[in-house]
């Protein structure tokens, strides 16, 4: 299904809470990084694909177009691909298409965000996510959907507090071994169980922090990737899905439509049992429930990943690792570019470049990421 | 910087169906007259068949919760005192569900049976509803 399509390079800026760039400075950062990894020059782009989340974070509309001269858009064709959280995996899945295509053979994938810009914070923006009518009147706030989601989720598998905070103790943990890491740290389930609780059963420390930061990755046609490296990575399945507008009109126990996504990944991956044939999981942990409820889905199996995890089967050197990374709740929440950090960490784990946080003989690999009103999968497979 | 813009959203033809029930004191579904196919909050089109919809009925009103939490913090992300308690209610045989506040004297559990207190004064909107309390 279309022309084979290469990983080449990766670069990002360090995610922090505050970075004092701005989002062009952050974006020539992590582009310059990924054509130094590989060799390129910006010259040699054809295209550009970039991805940024809701205008409202910066305060000003069309924010895509702040990348246009950091990643020497100017005179090319670029574009802007917005999926809310998604959106970090969903800019590599258009950067796919550009050059699954054949139109072009060389693009540069960017994605970024600046949560440190809204003032004292971001929280209330999101409040335009919800519908005019029937929900902004009761004040909704964004944890309190994750809260319900949760609670529905435990209940479904009869699942402890205690277990789930392990999510986060494992993946600010695997964060400490990431040279651009916000929130490694070793802590323990009890730090999570003591943290305040937001909304019920959410705790602070179950949710991943807002962060500014980018990162960005060069694609290539198969005959040009072979030229630019030895260790390309290939981008081997593609699957993108939504649920309802409406989350009243969910499956809030199981992400249907991240099955969905993740099917449409293996079928043209040729992947037919992802327990066997996937060595490295990056699902999305904007909270440490979603890790579990984004892997059931993954591997098709409801209920399998907290068992996983009860067993330690999720750590780095277990048989399921997942988010070696240190995930979004160690690395950081840089919205969009946290997503594309995931793709990334595929790149690195993949080609062998994951110094401490390698996983040894690691081939295969799945990304993902979600968002918009937490309907929206988008996933892509990796092999080295 | 800041931003000072205003919005005016219409409800549209479902939904005025249903801001029109609360009014009346009414929980209104739209029924496809094509597949039978109930949801809440109404749409103008059915999401089974995608035919237009024409019917709209009043559903009986006690539901399930379905799932609950209980928020620390406003939209702020300032503390509240007391918390509040948010649940998800479903409606048998009604695709769909309505998002509320539960009476602050009830305690929540997965599967009670709750159901809507209207307020006196009402004017067509979500808030007619002052929460839903145990049925």
């Amino acid at each position: 299904m279309g022309k084979k399509v290469a990983i080449v390079g990766a670069g990002m800026t360090y995610f922090r809470s505050m970075l004092p760039m701005t989002p062009q400075e952050m974006i020539y950062e992590a582009a310059r990084k990924s054509l130094d990894d590989c060799g390129l020059e910006f010259k040699d782009i054809d295209a550009v694909v970039s991805g940024s989340a809701p205008d409202a974070f910066d305060g000003y509309h069309h924010k895509g177009l702040v990348g246009v001269e950091p990643s020497d858009g100017v005179g090319k064709p670029y574009s802007r691909i917005y999926v809310g959280g998604g959106t970090g995996v969903g800019v590599a899945v258009a950067g796919w298409w550009h050059v699954a295509s054949g139109a072009f053979k060389k693009v540069l994938v960017v994605a970024w965000e600046k949560m440190s810009h809204p003032y004292p914070h971001a929280q209330p923006l999101f409040k335009t996510i919800f519908d005019p009518i029937i929900e902004q009147p009761l004040g909704p706030n964004l944890i309190w959907i994750f809260a319900l989601e949760m609670r529905r989720y435990m209940e479904a598998h009869k699942l402890s507090k205690e277990l789930i905070a392990r999510v986060a103790v494992k993946n600010k943990g695997n964060a400490l071994d990431h040279p651009y890491a916000q929130l490694g740290a070793k802590i323990t389930v009890e730090d999570v169980l003591k943290s305040p609780v937001l909304v019920w059963p959410v705790h602070r420390l179950d949710i991943s922090p807002s962060s500014d930061g980018a990162v960005a990755l060069v694609f290539a046609s198969e005959e040009e990737a072979k030229k630019i490296t030895d260790t390309p990575v290939w981008i081997d399945g593609v699957g993108a899905c939504l649920d309802s507008q409406f989350w009243t009109n969910r499956d809030l126990a199981y992400p249907y439509y991240v099955y969905l996504a993740a099917q449409q990944a293996y079928k043209m991956a040729g992947i037919a049992n992802p327990l066997k044939e996937i060595d490295v999981f990056e699902p999305y942990d904007p909270f440490t429930y979603k890790e579990l409820h984004h892997l059931d889905a993954l591997l098709g199996k409801p209920g399998l990943a907290p068992k996983l995890l009860a067993e330690g089967q999720l750590e780095r050197d277990g048989d399921y690792p997942t988010c070696p990374s240190g995930g979004l709740l160690g690395v950081g929440n840089p919205i969009a570019a946290a997503g594309l950090m995931k793709v990334a960490e595929l790149y690195w784990q993949l080609s062998g470049r994951a110094g401490k946080r390698q996983v040894p003989n690691a081939c295969v690999g799945v990304a993902q990421a979600w968002g918009d009103l937490m309907q929206v999968a988008q996933v892509v497979v990796c092999r080295s | 910087m800041s931003i000072e813009s205003f919005y005016e959203y219409p409800a549209g033809v479902a939904l005025s169906r249903f801001l029109e029930g609360l009014r009346l004191g009414r929980l209104i579904a739209s029924k496809c007259g094509t597949c039978n196919h109930m949801i809440i909050p109404p749409r103008a089109y059915c999401l089974k068949c995608y035919r237009p919809i024409k019917e709209y009925q009043t559903i009986e009103e006690k539901g399930l919760i379905v799932t609950y939490t209980r928020s620390f913090i406003n939209i702020e992300g300032e503390p509240v005192n007391p918390p509040v308690t948010w649940v998800f209610v479903k409606f048998d045989g009604v695709d769909g569900g309505l998002l509320h506040i539960l009476d602050p004297s009830i305690n929540p559990q997965t599967g009670m049976r709750v159901r809507p207190v209207f307020r006196e004064q009402r004017s067509g909107s979500i808030l007619d509803i002052k929460w839903f309390t145990a049925a």
